[in-house]
């Protein structure tokens, strides 16, 4: 029983109602918030200016592709903010105590979201120019018209982002009080937003995306837009650990975390293959003539290879090389790899916006990567900001012993 | 595996103080004693339904499928509802042992071997119904594709149907390696305690265990590797069952939600039939302790997630058949909840949607009773979620005139109770041949129950200065702590 008692003592455990005992343990320095990413910040700051620029010329000279490229490049934003939330809410809902040492930027993600929802916001005044239903009714103007789209869409956007503030709040007022509370409410929280979070981002993927194509619909629609937020939220965290705990920001990260991480992005991207999978071999089976527009305007034409290789960025090549147990514990290696993946990511969602306007062939150049640097680098300083607002180690989750010990 | 950190949080797996010696004992105990009354009893009833399952095949095969209620417009009914049932059933067994062992989750490890036999036997029970229905079982080796001497007759490998033998019969192979794999540990257990011919048999199924070091090194090597390919199956059979379905241009049947939909449902499904096996199991044994109510818990929050992923496939389909301005989607799915076999859609809702929610209560999650009595109607709630898939969609086809009602026959029913018999005669047969609850594993989360108990003891006496803690099971603690 001694013996017990000894480990006890040693702070590898502690008893019950009591949870800040061991963490401070654990942590000797009090909870801090300090700044993150001083010096890219003013940088990301003149690449948001400079891309607002670009946007701006564009707007002036290709209306219809300056506001699909907003469309892309707020959509690819909202899966990486969105998909950080989901991750915490995840971890939160099932328990989880792995990652409680690195929660801070997922955190961080989701108190970015506001940028994707304001650029999103910012493609209203050009509906018309994508969204071919708003000139021409749909046969269902009860569900497509724009004062009822444009409502849905901030209904939607308050709240994701209000169940961000939820989180963010309740995680940040742990760090003061150390109250057992904030795990409790935060585990409740989850199950409720993830809940809600599953029928609004379908409900936004069959809007923001798929009305793109007036007459166009898939079930699976919902799905795989989800899928794809859980492959940028994961990449987005695992490019934030990665650069943090290289700067030692994250002392309790080690090997075993990104290995995790990794594992996280090789099964959420053949999660994605897999759905991409269905709805493409399905709709390709039985030959519909109302259903195969959709794939026909992506394989035809300068898209078919766009089309492809959307396949190979998103699952072929991060399949191959994440598959080696050491690829996945290498934090450079994972870097690259999560890189890689947020960057299909845009590409997937171009893929889903582009094509349904008229162009014959995809033009990637100044609207496109205009408004993906004004969105995407806007975003990044958001998230630094967010970073540096919290101590980047929650000591007192009740979790975070365990995090720390990641036993692998 | 260190246990050291675990947060406060964190529950043990086994409530009851308890030594290793004590697990074993506990698990191989219905496998060294005599049949009680209630096991003969239930597996005389078992065994009665198989035979008139059996007879009813037999019938079918001297008579034709002509015994069957299809018709010129269902032609394809109650077999494929029992098919999809079934296979559904045996899904939960690979989540729990493959998927759930690859996110750590340690609660698995007393639910996981009855779940995974449980799977094998519901696979069997479904592969029954496709060769029943081929009329003459006798040439079902022509679905494999061999060189042989029968001209061009070949196999159609766009068809999904030849995908579903290819994808079950993986699925079972797989499988039935990979709950053998998990065995041996526990079968090397039970050899070391038997004696005569018994030991010679489990002998000779150990494989020769001699719980070396080297030996459980390659064992948890080849247990890790056969999680990460078991686990692609988990979603392969049921996507491929789908495509049953959804590569037809058939309303209500071809909607690309349905792989991930049928996988869910699945899940859904077995962790129902696996609650409602452990609730009782754990009864009759007097097993609470090691099957705790946090394991009926965990699996009900697994039933909430899937039952949501299904529900939310309920309402996107009806709402694309809306949206899409199909006027025959739109038909079909007022025909499901309106037309004559209402009543089953109705059912399939309320069962599959209404009844899952009621775990949001922590009330129910935790009382044995209630989730025993959700579980079985969410069984009958996906039985009828393929008949109502299956029958509703052909039965008012694009021909008015061909419209057509579907009843089972009693030989139907018989083959379908038939089905049920196989499955609990073999269930039952598993629980008197096989250690239940895989010994080994519960062995492993028996260190920090211990280490819990006593922290709590130990917070108790402080608070209260009461007696010493009682020291059963700690000796397992204490020596794991010095090592």
């Amino acid at each position: 029983m001694s013996v017990v008692n000894v480990g006890h003592d040693a702070g590898h455990g502690h008893d019950g109602g009591h949870g800040h005992d061991a963490a401070d343990l654990h942590a000797a320095p009090p909870p801090k918030a300090s700044p993150v990413g001083l010096g890219a910040q003013p940088v990301l700051l003149v690449l948001t200016l400079l891309g607002l620029g670009g946007m701006g010329v564009s707007l002036l000279l290709w209306p219809q592709r300056a506001f699909s490229g907003l469309l892309a490049a707020a959509v690819t934003v909202l899966m990486v903010g969105l998909g950080g939330l989901v991750f915490a809410l995840l971890m939160a809902v099932s328990n989880a105590g792995w990652a409680t040492t690195l929660k801070r930027v997922p955190e961080a993600l989701a108190a970015a979201l506001p940028v994707g929802a304001i650029a999103l916001l910012g493609v209203l005044p050009g509906a018309a120019l994508l969204f071919g239903w708003v000139e021409h009714p749909h046969g269902r103007g009860a569900w497509l018209n724009l004062p009822f789209f444009a409502a849905r869409m901030g209904g939607i956007l308050l709240l994701w982002i209000g169940l961000a503030f939820i989180l963010t709040r309740s995680s940040r007022a742990q760090d003061r009080d150390a109250a057992l509370r904030h795990t409790r409410r935060t585990v409740a929280l989850s199950a409720l937003g993830l809940l809600l979070i599953g029928l609004s981002g379908s409900v936004a993927a069959f809007d923001w995306l798929m009305s793109l194509e007036t007459h166009w619909y898939s079930t699976m629609y919902g799905l795989y837009s989800l899928s794809g937020v859980l492959v940028a939220g994961v990449s987005a965290i695992t490019i934030g650990v990665v650069l943090l705990s290289r700067r030692g920001r994250l002392p309790g990260v080690g090997d075993n975390h990104i290995h995790d991480l990794g594992k996280l992005m090789f099964g959420f991207s053949t999660l994605w293959a897999y759905l991409w999978l269905s709805q493409w071999l399905l709709i390709w089976y039985a030959n519909l003539p109302e259903e195969t527009t959709y794939y026909l305007a992506r394989t035809s034409g300068g898209w078919s290879f766009l089309f492809w290789l959307n396949l190979v960025l998103n699952w072929g090549l991060p399949f191959v090389l994440l598959m080696p147990r050491a690829a996945k514990r290498s934090p450079e290696h994972t870097l690259r790899v999560a890189i890689l993946l947020l960057a299909a990511r845009w590409l997937d969602v171009y893929l889903m916006v582009a094509p349904s306007g008229d162009a014959i062939h995809p033009g990637i150049s100044l609207p496109e990567l205009s408004a993906l640097l004004a969105v995407g680098a806007c975003f990044g300083l958001v998230v630094l900001r967010a970073l540096g607002r919290a101590p980047l180690t929650p000591v007192h989750d009740p979790y975070l012993g365990e995090s720390q010990h990641h036993p692998g | 595996m260190s246990e050291h950190a675990l947060s406060d949080l964190r529950e043990p797996l086994v409530t009851e103080p308890r030594t290793m010696a004590g697990i074993t004992d506990e698990v191989c105990a219905p496998m060294e004693r005599r049949p009680s009354i209630l096991w003969t009893l239930a597996f005389l009833v078992a065994v009665v339904a198989l035979a008139i399952g059996v007879w009813a095949v037999q019938h079918t095969i001297r008579k034709g499928i002509g015994v069957w209620g299809l018709n010129k417009t269902v032609g394809w009914a109650f077999d494929i509802t029992n098919f999809v049932f079934w296979v559904g059933i045996g899904h939960a067994g690979t989540l729990i042992s493959a998927i759930l062992f690859l996110f750590r989750q340690k609660w698995r490890t007393s639910v996981n071997r009855a779940a995974e036999a449980m799977t094998l036997f519901a696979v069997m029970c479904a592969g029954l119904f496709p060769i029943i229905h081929m009329g003459r079982p006798w040439l079902g080796f022509w679905m494999l594709p061999y060189p042989n001497t029968r001209g061009s007759l070949w196999v159609n490998f766009r068809s999904p149907l030849l995908w579903d033998v290819f994808a079950i019969s993986t699925y079972f192979i797989v499988s039935a390696v990979f709950w053998y794999v998990g065995l041996l540990p526990d079968l090397a257990t039970v050899r070391d305690r038997a004696k005569g011919l018994k030991r010679r048999i489990f002998g000779v199924l150990a494989l020769g265990w001699n719980g070396s070091q080297k030996t459980w090194l390659r064992y948890e090597t080849v247990y890790l590797l056969l999680a990460a390919l078991a686990t692609p199956l988990v979603l392969s059979v049921h996507t491929i069952v789908s495509m049953d379905f959804a590569t037809s241009v058939l309303p209500g049947w071809h909607t690309p939600i349905f792989p991930p939909y049928f996988v869910a449902g699945a899940v859904f499904s077995g962790f129902a039939m696996v609650l409602t096996l452990m609730i009782i199991t754990r009864k009759i044994m007097r097993w609470e302790h090691l099957i705790t109510v946090r394991h009926l818990e965990n699996m009900t929050k697994v039933i909430i997630v899937t039952g949501g992923i299904v529900g939310l496939a309920y309402g996107t389909e009806f709402f694309m058949a809306w949206y899409s301005g199909n006027m025959y989607e739109a038909f079909t799915f007022k025909n499901r909840a309106f037309g004559p076999y209402g009543w089953a859609y109705w059912i399939m809702v309320s069962c599959n949607v209404g009844v899952p929610q009621l775990f949001w209560i922590k009330k129910v999650r935790t009382s044995p009773w209630m989730i025993l009595i959700l579980a079985l109607l969410i069984n009958v709630g996906m039985w009828f979620e393929r008949f109502v898939i299956i029958v509703t969609s052909l039965h008012r086809d694009f021909l008015p005139s061909s419209w057509a009602m579907y009843a089972p026959t009693l030989i139907e029913l018989a083959i379908l109770l038939g089905s049920f018999g196989l499955f609990f005669t073999l269930f039952l047969l598993f629980t008197r041949v096989l250690p239940m609850i895989s010994i080994a594993e519960v062995k492993g989360v028996l260190g920090f129950a211990a280490r819990k108990r006593e922290a709590a003891a130990a917070a108790k006496a402080k608070a209260g200065g009461s007696s010493a803690p009682g020291g059963v099971g700690l000796p397992i603690a204490a020596s794991k702590e010095r090592s």
